[in-house]
């Protein structure tokens, strides 16, 4: 009985005590949390940037190589056969901007820029605006930030991670590896070859002589197009689609892991 | 602490059915969600959520564990072996907190072990888009940590609401809610009061555990450390309470 | 009597439950070296008055000394107790239930163990739960008598159990009972052939002690035998 008492007084008090507690000093409760979670909080907003122009004569060089990172990459093909590059770093110290600088560098008939070094710990962007003469083959490597290729005329390799990328009025071959990031690809014409995950996908293709031979496979994932022929749904979440349009000339071969896949043919 | 070790393996080798039960249970759901995406009769939406289904239950269970562990002791009248043993009310209490440390981990376990086994490709998948298999392992025992740590808070304050709503012996469900949640404001109390005294230990910041690639993205953690001790301060002195209380307050059934 | 030849002394000791006060200043002094009945009906305080000696309720007043000291973790664990409710895991064998009662106690005595095991015809492999109810009650008397404890509180160890069960119980105590080392309270409602067990009784009625004192002395002082007492101080 004492036992049960001084129990039942001690929780009485206890919620007298909660009670002051709530009624005076309520805004206790507002305290800042003990954890913060920030997810995906990107790059900060740089403080200061630079740029950087290359210019050079294509002369025997056939492919041309680009690694990015957080900035925006701007592609073209343009008349002439020169190859500009104009590469612009980003970052939020100036001092950083001071030790850090894009390297060109020519290997075999490939030429390539990158940043001179990777300053672990210190956020650097580097972007570029590139122009290069018709048929060239160039491969960008770039992750969080925007790709956009417009009226370009080659062949196009893409690797890129975190990032949305933005094709119009492609020619040519295109090979592309593409995750975490949306992927639009809007009048395109050749052969296309895309491995996709973890994104939204849209190829619009454009009517071609030859036409296109499709080898499309998706996993867990939608995949819906216009070529006329059947989608098929297989065992482990798989949808795929096999089949020609026109003669089946030109290839397309698609890939994609969790993320919806719209492939329509501009009839 | 051969005491508090026969102990623990008594209220482990207690818990063997259910847990039994339930690690059947889990890999009977993966198998069968896996033959259901092998077949293509489930979206990928459905075999989630019946995936999802154990990871959902575990905690529940495992705060009942915590209530039944002790409960059980009372219902079966074992209580009168085990209170009339001369060993410290905490190396009870503690016994109990471990064994449902135990489950969980073994739960948990067989789940990954699961997920290994039945998803190995949908696994694989996502390994690609991670830093590294290192990184997985890393982060993944920095989050098991955390849960333990963070299930361990709830056990305690399981045991200090039975232990107290045995004192009461009345209204004894309603009692251990009361406690239950008078409990969780006297931890943050504790934690808002104490605070000032570490306010000179910096923020553990863990982003860098959790960067995805070497890169700014993914999670990153500031903890706090100056409100979290006072808190864990706390939540140590209610087990010492419980302890104390289960030695020499509490009664068998009058 | 010095005090330090008594195991146990209690004073006054008062214990109320919410519908009923269980004891109403009991006074009691056990002898070392004997063994007593502590006799009454049902709901006499009997149960109660044990349970506060091992610490399993609290009393709201007066005072316990065991062994010259107040009850707490060491007193513990010189009591052997064994209660009147089913208290054994019963998910356990029989070893199990050993091995557990084993490791808590230091005068646990294991070369007692297959002697009693033998004499109270237990199989060690088997659980539990699949004893009968004299069975168990013989296992909770073995998890007692393997220890050389001090004091021994047998909580009514015959009630609901077969006579064979009874008399195996009875003749256990008599054989491993050490008077030159234990003393012991045995408590029951039917005081029957358990008589010649005790050196003293307590009669308690109602949660107080109506009677008590040696049991030879009681039986030249009212020339009846100590079950006839019984039956006419409960009639």
């Amino acid at each position: 009985m004492k036992t049960r008492r001084i129990t039942l007084i001690v929780l009485i008090l206890l919620t007298v005590l909660f009670i002051v507690d709530v009624r005076y000093f309520g805004s206790r409760s507002l305290k800042e949390p003990s954890v913060d979670f920030n997810i995906s909080p990107g790059f900060r907003q740089p403080e200061a940037h630079k740029s950087q122009e290359f210019v050079r004569p294509q002369h025997d060089i056939t492919s041309l190589y680009l690694k990015g990172r957080h900035g925006v990459v701007e592609l073209s093909s343009a008349e002439g056969d020169e190859i500009r590059v104009q590469a612009i770093i980003w970052s939020d110290r100036e001092e950083v901007l001071e030790v850090v600088e894009v390297k060109e560098s020519i290997s075999g008939r490939e030429l390539s820029y990158e940043l001179s070094s990777d300053l672990e710990g210190e956020e650097v962007g580097l972007g570029f605006v590139v122009e290069v003469p018709d048929g060239m083959e160039v491969t960008v490597e770039h992750q969080f930030g925007t790709v956009r290729v417009e009226d370009f005329l080659g062949f196009l390799n893409l690797d890129t991670r975190f990032a949305n990328v933005n094709l119009n009025d492609v020619e040519g071959t295109l090979t592309i590896k593409n995750s975490f990031g949306n992927l639009n690809l809007q009048r395109i014409a050749g052969p296309l070859q895309l491995t996709n995950a973890y994104s939204t996908c849209t190829v619009e293709l454009l009517p071609v002589d030859g036409g296109y031979d499709f080898d499309i496979e998706v996993v867990n994932g939608s995949l819906k197009h216009n070529a006329g022929f059947q989608v098929n749904i297989g065992g482990n979440n798989r949808v795929g689609a096999q089949g020609k349009w026109g003669e089946g000339v030109h290839p397309v071969h698609i890939r994609s892991n969790f993320g919806s896949v719209v492939v329509n043919i501009d009839k | 602490m051969t005491r508090f070790f026969r102990l623990l393996r008594k209220d482990l080798q207690a818990s063997l059915l259910p847990l039994g039960f339930l690690s059947g249970i889990t890999l009977i759901v993966m198998l069968f969600t896996r033959v259901r995406i092998a077949t293509g009769s489930w979206p990928m939406e459905t075999a989630l959520a019946a995936v999802s289904l154990p990871l959902v239950f575990m905690p529940l269970w495992l705060l009942w564990q915590s209530f039944q562990t002790l409960r059980v002791e009372w219902r079966e009248d074992t209580v009168y072996t085990l209170l009339v043993l001369p060993v410290p009310g905490w190396k009870v209490m503690l016994a109990k907190l471990a064994a449902v440390c135990i489950e969980y981990s073994v739960l948990l376990g067989v789940t990954v072990f699961g997920t290994l086994i039945f998803f190995a490709p949908q696994v694989q998948l996502a390994m690609e888009v991670l830093p590294g298999s290192l990184w997985a392992v890393r982060n993944g025992i920095l989050v098991y940590l955390f849960s333990l740590a963070m299930l361990a808070s709830v056990v305690i304050f399981v045991q200090l609401a039975f232990v107290v709503s045995r004192m009461v012996g009345r209204a004894q469900g309603l009692v251990a809610l009361w406690t239950l949640f008078l409990s969780s404001w006297l931890v943050d109390l504790c934690g808002s009061l104490l605070a000032p005294l570490f306010r000179w230990l910096p923020a553990l910041s863990l982003d860098k555990l959790f960067r995805l690639y070497e890169i700014e993205a993914g999670i990153v953690v500031n903890w706090r450390l100056a409100s979290e001790i006072g808190s864990w301060l706390g939540i140590l002195g209610l087990f010492v309470l419980t302890g104390v209380l289960f030695e020499h307050f509490v009664e068998v059934n009058g | 009597m010095s005090i330090t030849d008594q195991a146990l002394i209690i004073s006054n000791l008062r214990k109320k439950y919410p519908k009923v006060e269980a004891l109403k200043g009991v006074d009691l002094a056990l002898p070392q070296g004997e063994i007593w009945g502590l006799l009454g009906p049902n709901g006499s305080g009997k149960s109660t008055l044990l349970k506060c000696i091992i610490g399993l309720v609290k009393p709201d007043g007066g005072e316990i000394k065991i062994l010259g000291q107040v009850p707490s973790r060491r007193t513990k664990a010189q009591i052997a107790f064994v209660p009147e409710v089913e208290n054994l895991y019963r998910w356990m064998t029989v070893r199990q239930a050993i091995d557990f009662t084993a490791s808590f106690y230091e005068d646990w005595d294991e070369g007692r163990i297959p002697g009693l095991l033998e004499f109270m015809g237990l199989d060690p492999d088997k659980k539990v739960s699949s004893l009968s109810k004299g069975m168990r009650a013989r296992l909770k008397l073995i998890l007692a008598l393997a220890r050389k404890a001090p004091l021994l509180l047998l909580d009514e160890p015959f009630s609901g159990i077969d006579p064979a069960s009874r008399d195996r119980i009875v003749e256990g105590i008599v054989r491993q009972f050490k008077s030159e080392v234990q003393s012991m309270i045995i408590s029951t409602h039917a005081v029957g052939d358990t008589e010649q067990l005790f050196d003293g009784v307590v009669f308690l009625d109602e949660g107080t002690v109506s009677l008590q004192g040696n049991a030879e002395d009681l039986r030249d002082q009212y020339g009846k035998s100590i079950n006839d007492l019984f039956k006419e101080v409960f009639a």
